[in-house]
């Protein structure tokens, strides 16, 4: 569950360091409230909702600091990666430059889905939003991924 | 499976159609080898995902969280044993330093055999009513 909370946090921060931070701090809130957990329905949508609504938070600060933070990914957690021949680094700069342009809904809704397999009542629960909303968002940061991968590698084409 | 079938797939996949199992059936084919030209760009799309799936956190990330999580040893409790002890030995070695020392109470030695034996079944009685509630 660590590593699907960190790759939510990274997704919305783009910095891996304040995305573990998050995690830290939500594991450790979810710990101290361990008397309540046979209450909740699903400890996992519990705390993908409690990073989302840190991540969103931590944004909000950000944009009031008016700092721009450098974006920078966690290069070392790519390092040791099966798929790395499966995909060129062109093509990967591309299509996570065209997903971090993605309204924040469409990121969400992409990275529990296609990265993570949740179920579309899953995304609702996370996210606060209705059952439509989720398909609505998927289907526009779907086709916008699509396109412009689709177009990139028609031009690459046409060039050479 | 067959290529048909994947194009009816990608057709559902872009309409938000696909169940989760229909997107890994999906994801399985665009792994393989054997994938026509026009559909490459999907292929990336679909590796992309593949590939953020294997970003994990630093190593360091569960130390720190197990380090707020994980039980102490309750330190307070033993200080306070280790206090008592000390305290008790003490109380001990003084009591036994005022103590005059052992004087022989029994000349005849049956005579203080019988003593020793009736205080010992006196002691085991009691002890036996003492567990007594406990069983």
């Amino acid at each position: 569950m660590k590593d699907k909370l960190y790759r939510l946090a990274l997704r919305l921060l783009l910095n891996g360091h304040d995305a573990e931070d998050v995690v830290q701090e939500v594991m450790i809130r979810l710990w101290s409230r361990r008397e309540e957990w046979g209450q909740w329905q699903s400890l996992e949508a519990y705390c993908m909702t409690a990073v989302k609504n840190s991540c969103l938070d931590r944004l909000r600060k950000r944009q009031l600091r008016s700092v721009g933070e450098d974006g920078a990914w966690d290069v070392n957690s790519h390092d040791k990666d099966p798929h790395e021949k499966m995909i060129a680094k062109e093509t990967y700069m591309q299509i996570r430059k065209c997903m971090d342009e993605l309204p924040q809904h469409q990121q969400m809704v992409i990275q529990l889905r296609e990265v993570e397999g949740f179920s579309y009542n899953e995304i609702a629960e996370v996210l606060g939003i209705s059952l439509d909303q989720v398909k609505v968002n998927l289907f526009r940061a779907r086709n916008a991924i699509k396109k412009s991968i689709t177009q990139t590698e028609s031009s690459w084409k046409e060039d050479r | 499976m067959e290529r048909g079938q994947i194009a009816q797939l990608l057709e559902k996949y872009w309409q938000v159609e696909t169940t989760v199992e229909e997107e890994k059936m999906l994801e399985e084919y665009f792994r393989g080898t054997d994938v026509p030209l026009e559909w490459e760009s999907y292929r990336d799309i679909f590796s992309f995902y593949e590939r953020e799936r294997g970003v994990k956190p630093g190593e360091g990330l569960e130390e720190r969280i197990m380090e707020v999580v994980r039980p102490r040893p309750r330190l307070r409790g033993a200080w306070w044993s280790a206090a008592a002890v000390i305290v008790l030995g003490l109380g001990l070695s003084l009591y036994q330093r005022d103590k005059p020392a052992m004087k022989d109470t029994y000349d005849d030695p049956q005579q203080a055999l019988a003593a020793v034996q009736k205080a010992l079944l006196i002691a085991s009685r009691n002890m036996h009513k003492g567990l007594h509630p406990l069983k």
